[in-house]
């Protein structure tokens, strides 16, 4: 994944020459990579040439890596390497691949079935678990992905103040819903007023009118909530904005969000698919002041099964129900065939439990990412390489070349991507698997400080050859 | 009568609550951090029953009862519950993990063992959830058009997507041209705008598409409705629906998120001789594991989802975090390679769905209910309406109280059979025997209870 700016060209600087350099590295590693894992290049071969796949989530990868299978920390390729694995299928393995109490649950379900009509048992606990974790909420209904959680929350929003209009942040990603598609991966206009781009082709006509986009971490989103106000249905924003780049919202930003939002009578949405029970026990409400009145979540919460969540007052829930005998049209309609599945209710209240039952395991999960974060930066200053690291807890973003320091996506235009690219391709030859950039990189209770440190030097190494082919200064 | 009617569906919750005491105990639980209970409770009004464990064609509920189960997790498990083989697939993927970030290679085993079965199918993308499917659709249909507008027909359901959410229960306006209603508060005007409602197993529907050619992106259709009752498109209707499609220049999908690998090997299409530009998966597909499939022409696909143009707005997205991971393609491998490997199983299917048919009606007509009997395959409808239903508008009489109150009888008697009934290879002819026997009793009671009208 690579992000975008639609206006301005680059201009033809010193960063333009080196990132010329990085694109002729990155075939040669490319090749390199190829001639080591034959296994990979022949799948990658049957998917690409006989059978296309959907590439589901492969444009987040700089080369093609199938998994054979993970322990812990440690993904292991078809052809037989071993990573550590910073990406932990985008966040949802906290606890890192295969924690007993999550094998032991599952193990447990496929026996007795992993999916009925009528509700299973477990759905109420994992419910429980969920709801406990979040301040002022009372109630919950599932779906089975982050973006049908986003898609439910517009929804209540929606019906709750009878106005058709959504705000959304540049570079917030909140799933396929169709309203929330534009400006994910694009840039375009200025700080003070983003132009709205369509990030997905195929959406309906007229989508666009019920948007309104905002810049992230900027105080003129105040105004643009305000200008259009009336018509405002929710603010939806990441408390810690993910695959923008891991950039927190600022406690000001949200505290603003939801002035303005009080002020025109509109609902605050977090979307907390990836901030819910990685930062904390539960919301990244918990670390703040700031109280949301909905919240969306997913990955964490199905301990590694397809998941997702709208949790919220009881007021806005229960308007997924319609009154008994009531029709379709009475209701938001929320949820689907596989929604609060017994397998995902398993995994998820088996992952939830040991989070909430040790609180402490945020002090070890933040300790491991402040490591990381200082020794990459320690890197960068010995190597004397201009760049950042991103990110809070247990996840971090970068490292980002350039000369400023990013809050925003749209910080990072200035960024060198070409090379960030090379860093992930070239971190794999070296046993490290993250995703290309904006690098979104998540740590779990699997890791050790040792874990930790062999991927500061794994960077180290990399950024070193980097300098030494000219790709970096 | 509509009191009655209340009465009975009141003594008939206490009945509930009185024999299921764990159950009811649950259900107040749940009730308290889940709507009335459970996330989808309206289908189990007036209260759910909790399963705790499943095997084969049979649930057990907390209280330690046992039922024989007719819905199959909404028509999802074609192989009943915990069967064998996806059991040992599950287990052995567990040993590996559960979900990763790069793909694996099941992933391009189940994509294979689709692309080799269902028409049409050059390319599969992987989604969550049948919603999610077909809302992909409709984007790969828009961008390779250039239109905006779907059609899609009365009583049709394809999910959650709120581009096709309407018409499904909510009917009105002149036969030919029905209007479109939507079937969910929380959805902006702008949905609305982009959808035409087509009428079903109706030749008025081909004039409507026609006149709509140059804004309309595509028609869905289900080959049978499914949540819309069990009713079976005319062979002709999609015949139709697929000619004027190809003439106006718009994408056919057939959603076959209920029909793939239930009706047959290659799915409703195979069955009717009717391929789509596109077909949806679902349900079946994963094995018991949330899944949605979209899979089609290569060159449709390969033009909207992975254009050789970078730039994300140049492209259909699809997907998300557990889109193809490992366990579903596991489940999904096990259970479509079983059926697409082993045609006995759709023999098998088809003398149950027959059986069943024929069973009931029989029933109905001993004891001289006023419904009737549809379905195709493995799959049963039974309606208290006024003549044989052949689309939605038929199923305006239709009695809901009598039919909720049956569903409850049955349930009452060990029976999970909604108004459309599921049947899976671990049936037996004897299960289907013990439900037309239980439909009978449950038809009885109404007879007594003044419940049937008519
Ligand atoms: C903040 C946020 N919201 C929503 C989503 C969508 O979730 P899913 O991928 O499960 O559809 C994501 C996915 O990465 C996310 O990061
Ligand atoms: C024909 C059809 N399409 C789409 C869907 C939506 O699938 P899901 O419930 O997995 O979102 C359904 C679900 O019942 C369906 O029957």
């Amino acid at each position: 994944m690579v992000f975008h700016e639609v206006t301005s060209e680059r201009t033809e600087g010193s960063v333009a020459v080196s990132e010329r350099r990085a694109n002729e590295l990155m075939d040669s590693v490319r090749a390199e990579l190829r001639r080591t894992r034959p296994l990979t290049a022949a799948a990658h071969d049957r998917t690409v040439t006989r059978r296309a796949i959907g590439g589901t989530r492969s444009r987040f990868w700089p080369v093609p890596i199938y998994v054979e299978r993970a322990q812990g920390a440690y993904l292991y390729d078809i052809d037989g390497f071993r990573y550590i694995d910073c990406n932990m299928g985008h966040g949802p393995l906290i606890l890192g691949h295969r924690p007993p109490a999550v094998v032991e649950a599952l193990a447990g379900q496929i026996r007795e079935g992993t999916h009925y009509g009528p509700p299973s048992s477990k759905e109420c606990a994992l419910a429980e678990l969920i709801v406990g974790g979040v301040p002022g909420a009372e109630m919950l209904a599932f779906t089975n992905s982050g973006g049908e959680s986003t898609m439910a929350a517009v929804r209540l929003a929606r019906a709750a103040t009878g106005r058709d209009g959504v705000a959304k942040c540049e570079g917030g990603l909140h799933g396929n819903y169709e309203p929330l598609l534009f400006n994910v991966f694009t840039i375009a206009g200025g700080a003070d007023r983003p132009e709205l781009v369509a990030d997905c082709a195929g959406l309906p006509v007229g989508v666009a009118d019920d948007i309104v986009m905002l810049p992230f971490n900027d105080d003129r989103a105040f105004d643009l909530v305000r200008e259009r106000g009336s018509e405002l249905a929710c603010v939806i924003v990441e408390p810690l904005q993910g695959s923008a780049g891991t950039f927190p919202a600022s406690s000001s930003f949200l505290a603003g969000l939801r002035a303005a939002c009080d002020e025109v009578g509109a609902l605050l949405v977090f979307d907390e698919v990836i901030s819910g029970f990685r930062l904390a026990p539960g919301s990244a409400a918990l670390n703040l002041e700031v109280r949301p009145d909905l919240v969306t979540m997913g990955k964490a919460i199905g301990g590694g099964m397809p998941v997702g969540a709208v949790i919220g007052s009881r007021e806005h829930v229960m308007l997924t129900d319609s009154p008994p005998g009531g029709g379709f049209c009475e209701q938001v309609f929320v949820g689907g065939t596989f929604s609060g599945n017994p397998m995902t209710a398993a995994a998820g209240h088996a992952q939830l439990s040991q989070l909430v039952e040790n609180p402490r395991l945020y002090d070890q999960l933040s300790a491991m990412g402040e490591r990381m974060r200082r020794g990459l930066r320690r890197v960068l200053s010995e190597l004397g390489i201009p760049g950042f690291v991103t990110g809070v807890g247990s996840i971090w973003g970068g490292p980002y070349f350039m000369d400023r320091e990013p809050t925003s996506m749209r910080d990072l235009l200035d960024s060198n991507q070409a090379a960030g690219t090379l860093v992930s391709a070239c971190l794999l030859e070296l046993g490290v698997l993250m995703t290309g950039p904006p690098h979104l990189n998540f740590l779990s209770t699997a890791h050790t400080d040792e874990d930790v440190d062999q991927v500061v030097d794994a960077h180290r190494e990399v950024m070193k050859r980097l300098q030494s082919e000219g790709c970096l200064p | 009568m509509q009191q009655r009617g209340e009465d009975l569906l009141e003594a008939a919750r206490k009945e509930l609550r009185d024999s299921r005491p764990l159950g009811a105990a649950h259900h107040e639980r749940a009730s308290r951090v889940l709507p009335r209970g459970t996330t989808r409770a309206r289908f189990w009004e007036p209260m759910p029953i909790y399963v705790k464990k499943a095997q084969g064609a049979y649930l057990t509920d907390v209280d330690g009862r046992d039922y024989c189960d007719f819905n199959l997790g909404q028509g999802a498990l074609v192989l009943g519950h915990a069967h064998p083989a996806v059991v040992a697939a599950l287990e052995a993927q567990l040993e590996r993990g559960t979900h990763f970030g790069p793909p694996t290679h099941n992933r391009i085993q189940l994509a294979e063992l689709i692309v080799e079965s269902v028409p049409g199918a050059d390319r599969v993308a992987f989604v969550n959830s049948g919603t999610e499917a077909t809302m992909g659709a409709l984007r790969i249909a828009r961008k390779a058009t250039g239109r905006s507008k779907v059609g899609k027909v009365e009583g049709g359901w394809h999910g959650a997507n709120e581009f096709v959410l309407h018409s499904f229960t909510t009917l009105s306006g002149d036969a030919a041209r029905p209007d479109a209603n939507l079937d969910s508060l929380g959805v902006s005007s702008v949905a609305t705008k982009n959808v035409i409602v087509l009428p079903f197993n109706d030749e008025r529907a081909f004039d409507r598409i026609r006149e709509a050619r140059d804004e309309l992106a595509c028609v869905i259709v289900e080959p049978v409705l499914g949540g819309g009752g069990c009713l079976p498109a005319e062979p002709s209707f999609l015949e139709g629906l697929r000619a004027v499609c190809s003439e106006i220049g718009a994408v056919l999908i057939l959603d076959e998120v209920i029909t793939g690998y239930r009706l047959g090997p290659r799915g409703a299409a195979g069955r009717y001789g009717v391929t789509g530009d596109l077909t949806t998966l679902g349900k079946a597909a994963g094995g018991g594991l949330p899944i949605g499939v979209i899979c089609g022409r290569g060159d449709l696909m390969d033009e909207t989802m992975w254009p050789a143009s970078g730039a994300p707005g140049d492209a259909v997205f699809a997907g998300g975090t557990f889109s193809g991971n490992p366990m579903t393609m596991a489940a999904g491998v096990a259970t479509v390679g079983e059926l697409v490997h082993h045609a006995e199983h759709y023999r098998h299917l088809e003398e149950l769905g027959e059986g069943l048919r024929v069973g009931l009606r029989r029933a109905l007509c001993e004891v001289g209910a006023p419904a009737f009997v549809t379905g195709v395959g493995s799959m049963v409808g039974v309606h208290f309406c006024g003549t044989m239903p052949s689309n939605e508008r038929d199923l305006v009489t239709t009695d809901h109280v009598a039919a909720q109150l049956l569903r409850v009888y049955l349930e009452l008697d060990g029976f999970i059979s909604r108004g459309l009934s599921f049947l899976s290879t671990a049936h037996t002819g004897e299960d289907v025997h013990r439900l037309v026997a239980a439909y009978e009793r449950a038809l009885r009671r109404l007879q007594t209870e003044g419940a049937l009208g008519a």
